[in-house]
């Protein structure tokens, strides 16, 4: 686990590649990285004590009083089990998600219908994957769950506390977007 | 290169069109083209249908691309077809795993038409 993996800021520029590679290679599309809102490593360790043992993911439906979001959005999670424990994020909006499965499948947003939760779910997937395979010697020592999508307008997406978080924020197309890596200790 | 006729097997919808789409702009000759969301849909349709190429994912819910060529091989269901694992999954082992289990071929996610390209012709000789 990763007290035994060293987890360092070059693992950021991987999930940077890992991402570029996929929006390149599959939907042929370049990302340009948000500056300033890049974190390479964030580690947010536990409070001394503090139990790890609750869900590795919890979605949290808000109180529907509360400010309504100014738009909705999709994210994919991909979970990694293995050497490495945690969870990956895709996030996007709607309208980028639908941009998204029209460049993969080579068609008008209009005709993309409702493939974009599966194309989300792929993007998160090949990320995912892409990024495991950039760690030799321990991400092949990991396995990846099917992706599951949460979309809505009212969500907040959290993860078990105590863990390391890798955040990369890009845009496509003018299209916000960011892939989480949040790792279990 | 002549037409072909593929079964394409994928639990993502989006990754069948994909795949096929890629197969087409890398000029790949395609007769028919078959869709199958898991390993069992697959055999499942092999009973009634021929085809000269399968590309298979390997993590699906049912029956994953494993199982699924190795049922293929063990059945003798179309078992001189060549099938090309196509995988997000790209570790050393799956690669040994999926060969031990009859596959020809092994192309990671993502991909270019040109990766698909290649693998196909160097699969169908052709």
């Amino acid at each position: 686990m990763l007290d035994t993996v060293a987890v360092g800021t070059e693992w950021t520029v991987l999930l940077e590649e890992a991402t570029r590679e996929v929006f390149t290679m599959m939907l042929g599309c370049e990302v340009q990285s948000e500056a300033g809102t890049n974190s390479p490593e964030v580690s947010r360790e536990p409070p001394a004590g503090e139990a790890t043992r609750r869900p590795m993911i919890e979605v949290l439906f808000r109180d529907s009083t509360a400010a309504p979001d100014t738009g909705a959005e999709v994210t994919a999670v991909v979970g990694i089990a293995g050497e490495l424990c945690g969870v990956f994020n895709f996030a996007c909006g709607i309208s980028a998600a639908r941009m998204m499965a029209a460049k993969m499948l080579g068609v008008d947003e209009t005709e993309a219908g409702d493939q974009q939760w599966d194309a989300i779910g792929e993007i998160c997937n090949m990320v995912a994957g892409n990024f495991k395979s950039k760690l030799p010697g321990i991400g092949e020592r990991c396995m990846l769950s099917v992706p599951t999508i949460v979309v809505g307008t009212n969500y907040r997406l959290r993860t078990v506390a105590g863990r390391r978080r890798l955040d990369y924020h890009f845009q496509v197309n003018q299209a916000q977007a960011r892939v989480t890596l949040d790792l279990q200790r | 290169m002549d037409p072909i006729r593929t079964l394409i097997v994928d639990d993502s919808s989006v990754m069948r069109k994909i795949v096929e789409r890629s197969l087409r702009q890398a000029g790949v000759n395609l007769a028919k083209v078959l869709e199958a969301g898991n390993g069992a849909e697959a055999l499942t349709l092999l009973k009634t249908n021929a085809v000269d190429l399968i590309l298979s994912d390997i993590n699906m819910p049912v029956m994953d691309g494993l199982e699924f060529v190795r049922q293929l091989k063990r059945e003798r269901l179309a078992a001189n077809v060549p099938v090309v694992m196509i995988t997000t999954e790209g570790s050393e082992s799956q690669v040994v795993e999926a060969v031990q289990s009859g596959a020809k071929g092994y192309i990671r996610k993502p991909f270019t038409a040109e990766q698909v390209k290649d693998h196909v012709i160097a699969i169908l000789g052709k």
